[in-house]
């Protein structure tokens, strides 16, 4: 072995360097420091020249320019004026006269704002210009405004009368001085603008000579020190040269001290090391070369016992692979590639491909590693995804290969395809949790879902929300357009309420209508987002057969564990949520609470009390009179329900009248109050001289009940009710319900000569097209407009616009909720027909009414 | 340290931040902020580069209404959403001429009784799939909806224009010679009934003729008797005259103008030349003649829309404060009075089928026509569309320019509207020839008789040209959907 070059003696002794050294970098660096200063120098005095010259040629423009510009702008407002008033004159339309004289009225005032500090200016050099600007400036506006007050006047002939005579001289005096004024300033400017010119181009010289002097002396500089140092370089290159050549290798003489001459020292100590070290490296090759021999040999043999090996296992239909101990893998089959779809891993621990579903695959991929990593034999099965995005089952086995001695030597990993028997095994799974129109979980699966999730929140202390969904239009539209496309229209439902869903939580279907979403929630105000979230998503009407269908959902959410810890529990409060969502108006949201517990339970009790008290005599009918509205005298009254509870009390009917029509008891309450009203009315009408409206209010759900014409036809006739003297009040609610069947009623009513009123109106959407298309024969102005008529401008302005339309379209006007004597004239003045209220007097029996006003209808308001 | 950039790019995207959720809140409803949700949405995805340019072909004298007063509704759309408006200003002709002729417009405003022909010609297009998409309606209600919408928007059930003004016909009277006792006296003694608004047409020609004294330099009537337009002054006339209200048509499309109605109403039209103004016959003489000589005084009556009222109030007229709106007189059918009015004129909004920019085109008018929005460019003096919103009878500035009074007779005229012309294919062609022997007539060519045989004749002409088989589908249509209440 050859031990490192010695520098010889001569080398390796430092050579004395003296004190006063001066070594290239000090040298270099002065030089730049020296040409550096002089350029920056150059450029200072250059660019303080330069900014001077162009900041006097750009103050002398701009003192030019301002007072150019600022009479030009005049000039160009004088002109638009101009242009307008010519205009003016020839508008062929007179409805755009008024933005002719806004738009001229503008241009004065920008004018006048515009000429104000030019004229202040102005005034310092040329006051007697100032002065007769402003003169025919004020003269020109005055005939302006009276050229505008002409345009209100619609007087075009007086105002070109005016522009083409007064103006025009106006204008041209005030053009001729601002044109003056132009040629003054432009004269001056020029000549300011030559001098300024001058005097730029004289520091331009200036510095141009200068800058030509200082880069000739950093140029004869740099030659010098230049051609000094390549000489001596170029005896180092030389002697390099000759020494890769193997030539002459004589050191080299060495002068001067600086880093040059510590270079040639350096070469020719490294030609001493260079000659010495080629003597060894030529003994060392021969050796390398016998042992790259023997190696080789060795190597043949052991690839030729692995081959024999592979060999064995190549043709196995299972894919075979075998790794190390280090997990290194050594070999993989034919049908390893197949099954996996892809190249054999060099490391069995990523030999796992991607797993479809990593969520489920997770315990597998634990236990296989865990197996890998204690060298266990083990099997399992997992889905699998192939490069190609292609799926699929495989069982996997491990298998350790042991010595002698029972160390793991090998690892076996056999890989089989499984696929065709787990599909025929998840087809039947499916079938017994999905619903097989919209692919949703079916009500088992949404059980169990919703079992699962109730535990996890109450594992982690979190909370779920139960979302109970029924569409609100779905039965109408199915058997409009038939069960095919009812079917669609649940499976577009199904797609839009999975859109607005995480991908975690759950949709459902439960059946019919009904879907159910179970949603992981932090807080109760999440499930208050996504339930808005779900109402946006039905906005968008459906698109089934080339038509469109609007169906809105209704929605009632409970909340684990605060309503609930049982799934069942949970789902029916979502339910009875629901159901109050529904009574809400549809197409919205409720939340369970204690109170919807309470108020069903307390419904349930009222509507059983409800069911007896017919026949317990507690319900009565009283009375309220109606007056007329230009004398006060009694025209009829409405019929208003009443009941009275022997424990509860008298029941408010906003409480129990509800009641009565979810419950359908409605129906032969009012057919009885009809009776009632009916029976009454034939006996006052005589007291009132032949002339008695009664009114009597007609439910939702009396209207959709079989028979109600024919059971008012058989009242009217049996109380011999003449013509126009039962009135049937509606809400607008009904109206959009079913408007084609409640029309075919109201006008089989009309027939009949029972006339229909529009109640509350103003309240709902109070669309003037129900008006129109419903043959009303009265609307009743709702309390809440009259109430705040003195008060409320508004109020006032809409109860005028309904009595003037009601008027238009022929209908009687009926006012409700009259308190004051001053709603009573204001109504009465604006023309209202009929007026009701306390002012009057309240909802009363049938006996005390007798007495009150049957007795004496002629009774006013006012004085009683 | 953040460097300066940093710096300035936060402040930049806090400041985009508070204006993207401030400005759209601050100045315009839900309608107005749903357009400028959509546009802005459109510009994120990428289907429409910002900067866009929207082409608006308008009539002059339209640019304030539809771009606001010195252009403020242009440059609150603009900063909103950052497409461009590019106002070409379009000729004083049918807008069917100009869509032929102009074709990168993007949004044109056309007349209500135009809407057939342009769409029988393929040159609007229908704006129904853009309401489902973006869930608008032409809400009616009485708080803040359009106004009778389905007047002004639709062609059978195809919706093919959004709702930009309210043209429906007013009758204007002198209050102040109405309320002078001595008038009032004369008028008794003359008639033996009080001076009041008419509620007859017959009762209308008495009160013209009451006050027809040229002499002092007054006529009775200032209603135009042009050739283009006859049909606007003829039409509450003819369907009053029947109840519930005459049809031009039968249902085999045979013209009913030969009825006993239909002639009184054309004697009723005719009655009013010789209390008009001389030359009222002449051809142009038309609104532009009319109003004038009302509001400065030399006529005592005057129908137009409520536009004219802006005007008759407006500073410099002589009837500021003198002159009074009344509701549209009837006839006396079967022993009560049948009353029906029209619409006539109207700037609404139609999308040209050749519109590069359909899309923002929509989403730009429904902006335009937001309550807050119309409210802002109507309540302005010198606005070229009247209300057609019911919000807008109520807004103070609005009020002050048109007074109280006025908007209220004209919120009730609404109830008995019917729509305008014939609502057919080749309007333009049935109103022509009506329109020529109107004025025939009324230059005392032909009597009244003749002129409603005239163009009768014309019409079966037209109808054959056109096809009776399609125009009586039609026909069909436009009842089923204007079929008044009986």
């Amino acid at each position: 072995m050859n031990l490192p070059h010695a520098p010889s003696p001569a080398v390796a002794v430092p050579t004395r360097r003296s004190p006063f050294r001066q070594s290239l970098l000090v040298r270099l660096s002065t030089m730049f420091a020296l040409g550096g200063l002089l350029v920056a120098a150059i450029l200072l005095i250059g660019n303080r020249v330069l900014d001077d010259a162009k900041q006097r040629l750009e103050n002398t423009v701009i003192r030019q320019v301002q007072p150019l510009a600022a009479t030009h702008r005049l000039q160009t407002r004088s002109n638009e004026l101009r242009t307008l008033e010519l205009e003016l004159p020839t508008v062929r339309d007179v409805f755009a006269l008024p933005q002719y004289a806004e738009r001229m009225q503008v241009e004065i005032e920008a004018m006048t704002a515009e000429l104000a500090p030019f004229l202040a200016v102005l005034a310092t050099s040329r006051p007697d210009d100032a002065a007769r600007l402003e003169r025919h400036w004020a003269n020109y506006r005055g005939d302006l405004q009276e050229v505008i007050h002409l345009a209100g006047k619609m007087d075009l002939a007086a105002a070109e009368a005016i522009t083409s005579t007064r103006t025009r001289t106006a204008h041209a005096a005030i053009s001729s001085i601002l044109r003056e004024l132009v040629g003054a300033t432009e004269q001056a400017a020029t000549e300011a603008y030559r001098q300024a010119r001058e005097e730029q181009q004289r520091q331009q010289r200036f510095f141009l000579t200068l800058s030509f002097g200082g880069f000739l002396f950093l140029a004869v500089g740099l030659v010098v020190f230049a051609r000094s140092l390549s000489r001596r370089l170029r005896t180092v290159r030389d002697a390099a040269t000759r020494l890769a050549a193997g030539e002459d290798r004589k050191p080299i003489a060495i002068s001067g001290d600086d880093e040059i001459s510590d270079l040639g020292q350096a070469f020719n100590a490294m030609q001493e090391i260079v000659v010495s070290r080629e003597q060894s490296l030529r003994a060392a090759q021969e050796e390398l070369e016998d042992r790259v021999t023997q190696r080789t040999q060795a190597l043949a043999t052991a690839n030729s016992r692995l081959w024999m090996l592979s060999q064995a296992v190549e043709q196995n239909p299972i894919g075979v692979l075998i790794a190390g101990a280090d997990r290194r893998v050594e070999y993989a089959n034919a049908a390893y590639v197949r099954v996996t779809g892809r190249p054999a891993d060099t490391q069995l621990a990523s030999s796992l491909p991607e797993a479809a579903d990593p969520e489920r695959s997770r315990d597998v991929d634990t236990e296989f590693r865990a197996a890998l990593l204690t060298a266990a034999d083990w099997d399992g099965e997992r889905r699998s995804r192939r490069p190609d995005g292609s799926e699929y089952w495989e069982h996997l086995r491990l298998v350790a290969m042991r010595t002698e001695q029972g160390r793991p030597e090998h690892l076996l990993l056999m890989r089989e395809d499984i696929t065709e028997r787990r599909t025929q095994e998840e087809k039947v799974a499916y079938q017994a949790y999905y619903d097989s129109l919209t692919a949703l979980p079916n009500r088992t699966l949404a059980l169990d879902r919703l079992q699962q999730a109730t535990g996890r929140a109450a594992r982690e202390g979190t909370m779920c929300a139960v979302m109970f969904i029924d569409l609100d239009n779905f039965k109408q539209i199915n058997d409009t357009i038939g069960h095919v496309a009812g079917d669609e229209l649940l499976c577009q439902a199904a797609v839009r309420l999975r859109s607005v869903i995480r991908a975690e939580d759950t949709v459902a279907r439960l059946g019919g209508d009904e879907f159910l979403i179970i949603l992981g929630v932090a807080q109760a105000n999440d499930a208050d987002a996504a339930a808005a979230k779900i109402i946006q998503a039905f906005t968008p009407p459906f698109q089934i057969d080339g038509r469109e269908f609007a169906a809105s959902p209704s929605i009632g959410v409970s909340i684990f564990p605060d309503d609930g810890n049982d799934p069942s529990v949970l789902l029916r409060n979502a339910d009875l949520a629901m159901y109050e969502a529904k009574d809400a108006g549809r197409n919205t949201f409720r939340f369970f609470n204690q109170k919807i517990h309470d108020d069903s339970v307390a419904r349930m009790e009222m509507e059983r009390e409800l069911r007896g008290a017919l026949e317990r005599g507690e319900l009565q009918v009283h009375f309220q009179p109606l007056v007329a509205a230009r004398d006060g005298r009694l025209v009829g009254a409405e019929a208003l329900l009443r009941w009275t509870h022997p424990v509860l009390g008298r029941v408010p009917p906003d409480r129990f009248i509800p009641i009565a029509e979810q419950s359908g008891l409605i129906v032969s309450i009012g057919d009885w109050v009809l009776e009632q009203a009916c029976t009454h009315a034939a006996r006052w009408r005589e007291a009132c001289g032949g002339e008695f409206v009664i009114a009597v209010n007609v439910s939702p759900r009396q209207f959709a009940a079989p028979g109600l014409v024919d059971t008012i036809r058989a009242c009217v006739e049996r109380h011999a009710i003449p013509h126009h003297q039962l009135e049937i009040e509606v809400t607008e609610g009904l109206l959009i319900r079913n408007p084609a069947e409640v029309r075919e009623a109201m006008l089989a009513l009309a027939a009949i000569g029972v006339t229909v009123a529009l109640d509350d109106f103003g309240t709902g959407y109070s669309s003037l097209s129900y008006l129109r298309a419903f043959p009303f024969h009265t609307i009743k102005i709702d309390r809440s407009f009259i109430r705040d008529l003195s008060e409320d401008a508004e109020d006032c302005a809409l109860v005028v616009a309904a009595i003037r339309m009601a008027r238009a379209l022929g209908l009687r006007v009926v006012a409700e909720g009259v308190e004051t004597e001053v709603q009573s004239r204001f109504l009465a003045h604006q023309e209202s027909d009929v007026l009701q209220g306390y002012l009057f007097g309240p909802p009363i029996p049938p006996e005390d009414f007798v007495t009150d006003w049957v007795h004496n209808p002629t009774r006013r308001a006012f004085s009683s | 340290m953040p460097s300066r950039r940093f710096l300035v790019l936060l402040l930049a995207t806090v400041l985009g931040a508070i204006g993207a959720l401030a400005a759209p809140a601050a100045s315009a409803g839900e309608q107005a902020y749903k357009a400028v949700a959509a546009v802005r949405k459109l510009i994120a995805s990428g289907q429409v580069p910002a900067g866009s340019r929207l082409t608006l072909g308008f009539k002059q004298g339209n640019v304030n209404a539809f771009l606001g007063s010195e252009l403020a509704l242009q440059k609150e759309w603009e900063s909103l959403t950052g497409i461009v408006l590019d106002v070409h200003i379009v000729p004083q002709q049918p807008i069917r001429e100009t869509l032929r002729s102009t074709p990168d417009i993007d949004i044109a405003v056309a007349r209500n009784h135009e809407y057939p022909d342009l769409l029988a010609d393929g040159l609007i297009t229908e704006i129904g799939p853009f309401m489902a998409e973006y869930g608008y309606r032409f809400d009616d209600n009485t708080t803040e909806g359009y106004i009778r919408p389905e007047l002004q928007s639709k062609v059978g059930e195809r919706t093919v224009a959004i709702p930009a003004d309210g043209d429906v016909v007013l009758l204007y009277l002198r209050r102040d010679l109405m309320e002078d006792p001595q008038e009032q006296a004369a008028f008794r003694k003359t008639t033996g009934h009080a001076l009041a608004p008419p509620k007859t047409w017959t009762e209308y020609e008495e009160l013209v003729r009451f006050f027809h004294r040229p002499a002092q330099g007054l006529y009775g009537a200032g209603e135009e008797r042009d050739e283009e337009g006859a049909w606007m002054y003829w039409t509450p006339r003819f369907l009053s005259s029947a109840a519930p209200h005459a049809e031009l048509f039968d249902e085999q499309m045979r013209p009913r103008l030969t009825t006993p109605g239909a002639i009184a109403a054309t004697e009723s039209y005719l009655a009013l030349v010789k209390y008009s103004p001389p030359g009222i016959t002449d051809p142009g003489r038309n609104y532009n003649f009319t109003l004038p000589l009302f509001a400065q005084g030399k006529t005592f009556a005057t129908m137009n829309t409520i536009a004219a009222a802006r005007m008759f109030n407006a500073e410099g007229s002589a009837v500021r404060g003198k002159f009074v709106a009344a509701p549209l007189p009837g006839s006396r059918v079967d022993n009560r009075i049948v009353r029906h009015n029209t619409l006539i004129y109207g700037n609404n909004l139609v999308i040209p089928k050749s519109a590069r920019n359909a899309r923002l085109a929509f989403l730009y008018a429904m902006w335009l026509t937001d309550p807050d929005v119309s409210t802002r460019s109507i309540g302005v003096a010198g606005g070229f569309t009247d209300p057609y919103r019911w919000n807008h009878l109520r807004d103070a500035r609005i009020r002050k320019i048109y007074t109280p009074e006025v908007l209220a007779v004209f919120g009730a005229e609404w109830a008995v509207t019917q729509p305008a012309g014939t609502g057919l294919r080749g309007d333009a062609q049935y109103l022509a020839a009506l329109d020529r022997n109107l004025t025939a007539a009324a230059r005392g060519e032909i009597g009244a008789q003749e002129a409603m045989s005239r163009t009768s004749a014309e019409w079966e002409q037209i109808t054959e040209k056109l096809g009776r088989a399609e125009q009586i589908r039609q026909w069909a249509e436009f009842r089923r959907e204007f079929g008044n209440r009986q």
